[in-house]
């Protein structure tokens, strides 16, 4: 135990040998390992954010659909018919908190001279707001009322447009009989939220008003489905399934299908590993570098130790102690700095504006204006321990190196 | 029995192509308590003897044995054993650590060989250290030592376990003549009152006038073996 102790002692006197040298070694691990927590932190937040926003805006938990192509024109014969009563049976089925069905077609917005090509949804204004959170981001009026020939917009078109509230819109598509059609519509309300498709692409109508307007009668393209909680979707995807009204041909898809930033989150990790191991491999030959000096520089030293009875695997152990050092030294600091640092990420953010000059900019993810760390203190000792670990392989082989020098050549040294 | 005995003992070293006989086989015995050095010009293979006596260095032929137990065939580990439970080293160059104090220099051997209390470590380091007159410089950096200081914790870390044998190679060459006659005075003073056995090999002549044996060496060969 005296022996362990005085290793240690040793082992941090030995560290301040050289200071400056143990500063900046220690300091390039820990911007190796800031990097890597910062990194993970905003992408991991970058990831909540944007499944919270897929689930709150776009997909819902699950989505019943009668268009089984990515091609989301609606069809004459391609529609769930009678929507709101199948809506409604969704919604009593088990670990179902809500359903809302959804009339999803491609058209044009028509503001004087300029036209936009948008995504018109056509909603049902009691049931939508128990799966997606769009009313709660009307930022200017108000949402959807049922048999109002009334628009909300997302607020990136309205700015687009020059839209105000009360202005006149033609809402030009084609119905499900492929039929030209053009309706006026008034802009009661302009919404703004965390999701840039949203604002970018959608208008929002009441539903009994696009369904007359496209022909479809009492159908819709989707059923969204809000289920109690995401690890109930496989059931109440089965549900579903069996109820009596599922047509086979209809496709049902939960949220994770539907997102295709999930690959692009996967890629860019891979991306991150590899920076990752750059810097962690510049903190290698740091450790490397400083313990193989602090051999030659110590030569004498061990022919001492040896000369004292030390064996070749306690000088391994003093020197691998001090690579170890560093590391614990180089991961404190790197985790100081990366919990500093990761504290304005979570609070604070980084704005997507200050990179791109521009919100609502298709970054890959479907986050509209600011991206987010999290708090990941699994990550964080990971990162340190991997610190801790980089340094004890890069110590070893310099510490074997000396461990194994010629007691009388190295006691002749000067 | 001796406490170091060598039988024809010879080692080599190689020069690049060339072989360099430094001991050419050399028979020796050393008693407990002796007050031995070992003199002769440079390259007479002084150092050679002292390195292969304390174990430093494997011998190219002939034996060296050790309390009566042969230990030219040691292995590496087996040979640091030896040296940590039964020899003392004292270099030209002091070779302290230079981030430990005085006290933890002394401390070095204890606990490199283990099972003892910090009590009992603790009074071993202070009296090693008052035995050779350093009492109150316990916390001083070699750096903050003369040179006569600093060869006083030197032979405090090497008496500080009592080993069987204590090798002094030019213990003296790096003081002047003053700090040179107290160091061998102190010597002699821990050999005759704790028996601690020791060899030196010096060019120094005041170690001549301490010594009660000197072994004269020459081209590898010991040509004279005076007991005063």
């Amino acid at each position: 135990m005296n022996i362990v102790k005085f290793y240690l002692k040793f082992t941090a006197k030995n560290l301040f040998r050289h200071k400056r040298r143990t500063i900046l070694t220690a300091f390039a691990i820990a911007v190796g390992i800031m990097y890597f927590i910062v990194f993970d932190s905003l992408l991991s937040g970058a990831d909540r954010d944007a499944i919270n926003n897929m689930v709150n805006f776009e997909t819902g938990h699950v989505i019943v659909s009668s268009v089984s192509s990515d091609d989301r024109r609606p069809k004459l014969g391609e529609l769930i018919p009678e929507s709101k009563g199948l809506a409604r049976e969704i919604a009593e089925l088990p670990k179902v908190e809500a359903a809302t069905p959804r009339l999803v077609f491609p058209a044009s917005i028509i503001a004087g001279f300029e036209e936009l090509p948008v995504l018109g949804i056509g909603a049902d204004p009691e049931t939508d707001e128990r799966v997606f959170l769009v009313s709660e981001h009307v930022t200017d009026g108000r949402w959807l009322m049922p048999k109002e020939e009334g628009a909300v917009l997302g607020k990136r078109i309205a700015d687009l447009l020059e839209l105000e509230l009360g202005d006149v819109i033609t809402i030009r598509t084609q119905t499900v009989g492929m039929a030209f059609q053009a309706i006026d519509f008034s802009v009661v309300g302009i919404v703004s939220t965390p999701h840039p498709t949203v604002n970018q692409t959608q208008v929002f109508l009441p539903l009994d008003i696009a369904q007359e307007a496209l022909g479809a009668g009492q159908g819709a393209t989707e059923i969204v489905v809000r289920a109690e909680s995401e690890k109930a979707i496989g059931t109440v995807s089965d549900s579903i399934r069996s109820l009596d009204l599922w047509t086979p041909s209809w496709d049902i898809k939960p949220w994770y299908e539907a997102a295709s930033f999930l690959a692009i989150g996967t890629g860019k990790r891979a991306f991150g590993g590899v920076l990752m191991g750059l810097v962690l491999i510049i903190a290698t030959i740091g450790v490397v570098n400083s313990i193989l000096l602090s051999t030659l520089e110590r030569v004498r030293e061990i022919g001492l130790l040896k000369a004292m009875g030390m064996k070749e695997k306690d000088i391994i152990r003093l020197f691998v102690f001090e690579g170890c050092g560093l590391g614990l030294l180089g991961g404190a600091l790197g985790g100081v700095m990366a919990t500093v640092i990761n504290a304005y990420m979570v609070n604070t953010g980084i704005s997507i504006q200050m990179f791109f000059g521009e919100t609502n900019m298709d970054i890959g993810y479907p986050i509209a204006d600011r991206m987010f760390g999290v708090w990941n203190w699994p990550t964080v000792l990971w990162a340190i321990l991997f610190g801790l670990l980089v340094s004890l392989v890069a110590s070893y082989f310099p510490a074997r190196k000396a461990a194994y020098l010629d007691s009388v050549e190295s006691l002749r040294q000067l | 029995m001796p406490i170091v005995e060598t039988k024809d003992l010879t080692k080599d070293y190689l020069h690049g192509r060339m072989t360099v006989p430094a001991l050419r086989g050399v028979d020796l015995s050393i008693e407990a308590g002796e007050f031995t050095a070992v003199v002769g010009p440079s390259g007479s293979g002084k150092t050679t003897l002292l390195n292969l006596i304390g174990c430093l260095d494997r011998p190219t032929g002939g034996q060296i044995l050790m309390d009566g137990k042969d230990v030219s065939g040691y292995s590496l580990t087996e040979l640091a054993d030896l040296r940590r439970h039964k020899l003392g080293f004292i270099f030209q160059t002091y070779n302290l650590i230079p981030v430990l104090t005085a006290y933890e220099n002394v401390e070095l051997p204890l606990l490199l060989l283990g099972a003892q209390s910090n009590g009992e470590i603790k009074d071993k380091v202070m009296s090693a250290l008052a035995e050779v007159g350093l009492s109150g410089l316990e916390t001083r950096r070699p750096m903050d030592l003369s040179g006569g200081q600093q060869q006083r914790v030197a032979i405090a870390r090497a008496l500080v376990k009592k080993p069987r044998l204590i090798l002094a190679d030019e213990a003296t060459a790096n003081l002047d003549s003053e700090n040179s006659e107290a160091i061998l005075s102190l010597m002699q003073e821990l050999n005759q009152k704790m028996g601690t056995t020791f060899v030196f090999s010096t060019h120094d002549p005041l170690v001549m006038k301490f010594a009660r044996r000197m072994v004269t060496m020459r081209d590898g060969k010991i040509v004279e073996d005076e007991r005063r």
